[in-house]
């Protein structure tokens, strides 16, 4: 399942991504036959990245925000750990250098408070 | 604007110069101190990039571009991660090294990344985010197991 390899479906991700529009309505958007622009909706759905709404026989597509959220929060939480470890061992050697010759500012370089990561 | 990129950014300020920081990204010994056990690493564009960075977590991805002090970029993503997870070479980090007296400033961006990992693996990302977030704290999250069943 690639849901968003395709870029096709990746536009389509982007047009419902601030309002709900009808499966008539996007696909006045793309150069794409019907058949098509519904096989996008239809892995779009399953992947549950949009919502689908019926209303007759018209159907109404709007993508979930959840469904990003996720990701994005791993990953923020991903590289601030990592680079908070980062900063510890970069200013640790630092420390360690300056000990070595004229210290500035003879901090310890571990247990550094006072992460700037943000 | 036709795709909805996921883009993460962090900036961090480092005491040390910059060469020290560019190091941490160069040198497999350098960058097991920060980001996992053992790496092997070829900083020159199309070098690989592989860091294990838990016992079930391999990081894979190329070197992309290598310009000493200040400004790295590869690819990135886990090994054997399925198409709509992050794999190997799917998604880029660009780092960047600014000169800020005798600190650094970093700044990480992390593009191109598939969004649909989202909810098929939103167990998974719970998982290792309950994890980050007990190691924040200070405390011991307990083996890791980000491959199995949980």
């Amino acid at each position: 399942m690639q849901a968003l390899a395709q870029p096709r479906r990746r536009e389509i991700l982007e047009l419902v991504r601030a309002r709900e529009m009808s499966a008539g309505d996007i696909a006045t958007h793309f150069d794409l036959t019907r058949p098509a622009i519904s096989q996008h909706l239809k892995v779009l759905r399953d992947s549950r990245l949009v919502t689908e709404r019926r209303d007759g026989t018209r159907r109404f597509y709007r993508a979930r925000p959840e469904g990003l959220s996720d990701l994005r929060k791993f990953l923020e939480l991903f590289w601030d750990y990592r680079l908070g470890m980062l900063k510890d061992a970069a200013e640790s050697d630092q420390t360690r250098r300056a000990g070595r010759g004229a210290s500035p500012e003879p901090s310890e370089g571990k247990g550094d408070s006072d992460s700037d990561v943000s | 604007m036709t795709s909805v990129d996921l883009v993460i950014t962090k900036e961090i300020r480092i005491e040390a110069p910059r060469e020290t920081v560019f190091s941490f990204f160069t040198e497999p010994d350098q960058i097991v101190r920060w980001s996992g056990t053992e790496a092997d690493l070829n900083p020159t564009p199309g070098g690989i990039y592989k860091v294990q960075m838990t016992p079930e977590a391999l990081a894979l991805g190329e070197y992309v571009e290598v310009t000493p002090h200040s400004r790295v970029v590869f690819t990135w993503g886990w090994d054997g991660a399925p198409a709509d997870g992050v794999p190997p070479g799917s998604s880029t980090v660009a780092i960047d090294l600014k000169a800020d007296g005798d600190a650094t400033i970093l700044t990480l961006t992390h593009t191109g990344l598939p969004e649909a990992a989202v909810e098929q693996h939103a167990g998974g990302w719970d998982y290792f985010l309950g994890r980050l977030v007990v190691v924040g704290a200070g405390g011991d999250p307990g083996p890791i197991n980000i491959g199995g069943p949980h």
